[in-house]
Formats: structure tokens, C-alpha cells, sequence
């Protein structure tokens, strides 16, 4: 697992925002495993994975419950400053992307296998640049949530761009297939590529939320990676 | 009436701005709505300008909001505390639900003189069934209305359907798929989705008002989880006023 790297003098406060970020790191890891499975279940119709993804569904709520508690009991301590408590806002809405994510997972995993007969194995070739872009995607962000790195939540941002050109590409190849024998795997290759649009959006929504808070933190002289950090 | 799924605020004198900016902001969504509505029946400018409008005021709400957020919070008490997290959360779904519904509306201006009566027809009818659920959702927050966010959460089913329609029509058979396919399912696609965040501010008032979660519960296969919910509220006690 990453490690957080902590600000050598730590206050009560600080501990508290520490302790915070940590689950929501380890929430990021559980989310990372359960979209990647989730992507690998769909383009391979694998159902064998499909187990490992709800039961790590209950893993994630649980962890948002916990994180959700944990910034209200922060609040309601009443210490925090103006700039500590933007940053906790900024961790809450971190939080439901996460979480968000954890459920498109979840939903992908059952689609799966309630609709055995769509045979999305045979799409896949179609689908394989969109699911890439989207992997790599949802991989850069919650690898800058892990690194708490603003250049690449930047990046991350800006590779939503090319998802769209790929699922524009998935429906052009569509429109190839609609004179041939495999036109009835139009709609499999659509009702794939929903979700792995829906998983980009958040992806990307994670990263704006990421940016800002980063960014918050570099304000307050405290996040551990810089980099290329706008003021 | 006490029904354990209607629970009335505790206070409704005084209540902080923050949360009368995010029925602001509501209310503006609605009106994108409509407008795009409009500008996708009708394809006036001024109803477009109307749409780019409202997206950018509710970009400014947001703004707004994120501003104020931290100050406030130092100030008021931990239940007025929890509202106004949540109206950060509503207020994130409805700035996204601005964002998608201009994205509908620029499509639309860009291909209204080529699209079909019939994906007209369906597209105004998910533009229609999102105003409502804007409506319900004001009317949900500002009552606090559990019930009523129920009744959100079922809508969402229907704009789902709504899409797969659309979807089927234009993928059918050889004919139905034409250039103008791409655009009727991206604006579908954009009204489905601002939906699903409608759905998610219905989840979020249904938290603030009962402390409970809704996304949480485990899906049985034979009941959707807004029964559930509601099953598990009739069990409850009833809230004290």
C-alpha cells in the first residue's frame, strides 16, 4: 500500500486530516482493484471475477460510512480552520466520487452476469481502445490520490479528452457492423461502452475534486509532492 | 401527519444561506431544463442563450458555495453543520446537471433541422421528465420530503428506459443507424445522466433527513432498493419534531 507522506510536525488537527486521508487512500486502492476487475469481467464476460467485485463492494461503503464519520467528527470538534475545513469539504467529495466509482464497478460486475446472453467477448476488439483509455484514465487518478500528486491529477484531467474520441470510434465501427451477421452485437457493444463512459466521467469529476484540494493544501504548505503546482 | 418518511426541519426560521443558494441553484437547473426543452422543439436562439446562461449562473452558484462553505460552517451547529455538507454535495450534482444539460442543448442547436419527429418526440420527453424531477427535488429539500425523494428515485428508472429506447430504435436493424444516430444518443445520453445525478441529490436529502443511507442497502432480486428503503423507514420510529 502507499504510504502518505506526513509533515514532520504534526498537531492534533494535523493527525486528524492525516488519519482522514489515509482511508480515503486506502478507499482509492480497493476502488483501483475493483474498476480494473470490473473492466477485465466486461470485455472477457469473466464471472469469475464478478464475486470479488461485490464483495468488495461492501469493503468500499463501508469505508465511506467511516470516512464520511470521521470528517463530520472533525467538524464538530469545532477547531478547524477556514482553510482546514475547504480541505475537508474537498475530502467529502472526494469521498462520493470514490464511492461512485465502487458502484459503477459493482454495476458492471452484474451486468455481467445478468446478461449472459450478450456476448461482449466478441465486441471486445471494438472495445478494447475505449476500456484502455478508460483504465488508464481511472489509473492515473487514483494513482494521484495515492501520491496526493497534482501533475498527475492534472494529466489526469486532460486524458478525459480522449475517451470521448475512442467511444466516438466504438459507434463508427457500429455503423461498419450494421450491414453484416454481427449487427445484433450492435447494442452489446453499446451497453458496454455506457458503462465504461460512465467510469471515465467520474473518473474525471475525481480529478477536478483532486486538483482543487491539492491545491488547497500547497496554499497551506502541506502537501508532500508539489510538483508543477499552479498558484 | 407523522409518517416517519416526511420529516420536517427543525428549524425553518433562520436558516443559513447557503442552503437558500442551493434552492436557488435548483430552481436555475430547472430552467436549463426547460429551456432546453424549448430549444430543442422550438430551436429559438434566445432559448439556447437561456440554457448558457443558466449553466454559467449555476457555475457561479457553485462558486459561490465553495467560498462561503468554510466560513459558514464555523457558525452555526453541528445539525445545521451536516445540511450544509450536503448542500455541498447537491450542489456539485447540480452543477454537473447544468454542465450536461448545455451539452444537450449546443447538440441540439447544431442538429435540430436533421433529426427525426420520433427522436425529437423521445428526447423531449427525458427533457420533460428531467424538469420534473428538478421540481420534485426542490420541493423534496425545501420540505426535507422523503417521500417526495422517493418518488425521484423511482423517475430515474423511467429516464433510464427512455434511453434504452432510443438506444434500441437507432441500432434495430442495418437501416436505423445513420450519422445522425451518434448525436440522438450523446444527447440521450446527456439527458440519462443528468438524471442519475438528480437521482443521487434524491439519495443524499433521503440521508440528511433520516441519517440513513439509501445506496447502501443490499439489492434483493425481487425488490428495487427504493422499497427497500421504504420498507426499512416503516420499521423505523417516527422522527421527533
Amino acid at each position: 500500500m502507499n504510504q502518505v507522506l506526513l509533515n514532520p510536525v504534526l498537531d492534533a488537527t494535523q493527525a486528524t486530516e492525516t488519519k482522514i486521508i489515509t482511508l480515503l487512500v486506502r478507499m482509492g486502492h480497493e476502488v483501483e482493484i475493483a474498476v480494473d476487475h470490473a473492466i477485465e469481467s466486461l470485455l472477457n464476460s469473466d464471472e469469475q471475477l464478478v464475486a470479488g467485485i461485490l464483495h468488495r463492494e461492501a469493503a468500499i461503503n463501508e469505508m465511506e460510512m467511516e470516512i464520511d464519520k470521521a470528517v463530520f467528527t472533525a467538524l464538530e470538534d469545532g477547531s478547524l480552520s477556514e482553510m482546514e475545513i475547504r480541505s475537508v469539504a474537498s475530502i467529502l467529495k472526494i469521498n462520493k466520487d470514490l464511492e461512485r466509482l465502487g458502484d459503477l464497478a459493482t454495476n458492471i460486475a452484474r451486468s455481467v452476469t445478468a446478461h449472459r446472453a450478450l456476448d461482449v467477448a466478441s465486441a471486445s476488439s471494438e472495445l478494447q481502445p475505449l476500456a484502455i483509455a478508460v483504465h488508464h484514465l481511472c489509473r492515473q487518478t487514483l494513482r494521484a490520490l495515492a501520491r496526493q500528486d497534482f501533475t498527475l491529477a492534472s494529466n489526469a484531467l486532460l486524458a478525459g479528452a480522449s475517451v470521448d474520441a475512442y467511444r466516438n470510434y466504438v459507434f463508427h465501427r457500429l455503423c461498419e457492423r450494421r450491414d453484416g451477421p454481427a449487427a445484433s452485437n450492435a447494442v452489446t457493444l453499446l451497453f458496454a461502452s455506457r458503462y465504461l463512459e460512465q467510469i471515465a466521467d467520474h473518473a474525471t469529476d475525481l480529478a477536478e475534486n483532486l486538483v482543487r484540494f491539492l491545491q488547497n493544501n500547497a496554499k497551506r504548505g502541506q502537501n508532500p509532492r508539489d510538483g508543477q503546482l499552479a498558484s | 401527519m407523522n409518517s416517519p418518511a416526511v420529516v420536517r426541519p427543525t428549524e425553518l426560521s433562520g436558516r443559513p444561506d447557503l442552503v437558500e443558494l442551493t434552492m436557488e441553484a435548483c430552481k436555475m437547473a430547472k430552467t436549463a431544463a426547460s429551456s432546453a426543452m424549448d430549444a430543442l422543439m422550438t430551436g429559438s436562439a434566445a432559448a439556447l442563450q437561456s440554457v448558457r446562461d443558466c449553466e454559467e449562473k449555476l457555475d457561479d452558484l457553485d462558486r459561490e458555495l465553495d467560498q462561503q462553505l468554510a466560513g459558514a460552517i464555523t457558525q452555526v451547529t453541528p445539525a445545521q453543520a451536516r445540511e450544509l455538507l450536503a448542500c455541498m454535495k447537491l450542489m456539485l450534482d447540480l452543477e454537473r446537471v447544468g454542465d450536461l444539460i448545455a451539452s444537450f442543448a449546443e447538440r441540439a442547436a447544431i442538429i435540430k433541422n436533421r433529426l427525426d419527429m420520433e427522436d425529437i418526440a423521445q428526447l423531449t420527453k427525458m427533457a420533460c421528465l428531467l424538469e420534473n424531477m428538478l421540481d420534485q427535488m426542490f420541493a423534496a429539500f425545501q420540505e426535507r420530503d422523503v417521500n417526495q425523494a422517493i418518488r425521484v428515485l423511482r423517475s430515474d428508472s423511467e429516464m433510464d428506459r427512455l434511453r434504452n429506447l432510443l438506444v434500441v430504435r437507432h441500432t434495430e436493424d442495418s437501416s436505423a443507424l445513420r450519422q445522425e444516430s451518434l448525436h440522438v444518443l450523446a444527447m440521450a445520453t446527456a439527458l440519462e445522466r443528468a438524471g442519475d445525478h438528480v437521482k443521487n441529490m434524491a439519495e443524499e436529502l433521503c440521508h440528511l433527513a433520516t441519517g440513513q443511507t439509501v445506496r447502501h442497502l443490499i439489492r434483493s432480486k425481487d425488490k428495487p432498493f427504493e422499497q427497500l428503503f421504504l420498507d426499512w423507514l416503516s420499521k423505523q420510529k417516527p422522527a421527533k419534531p
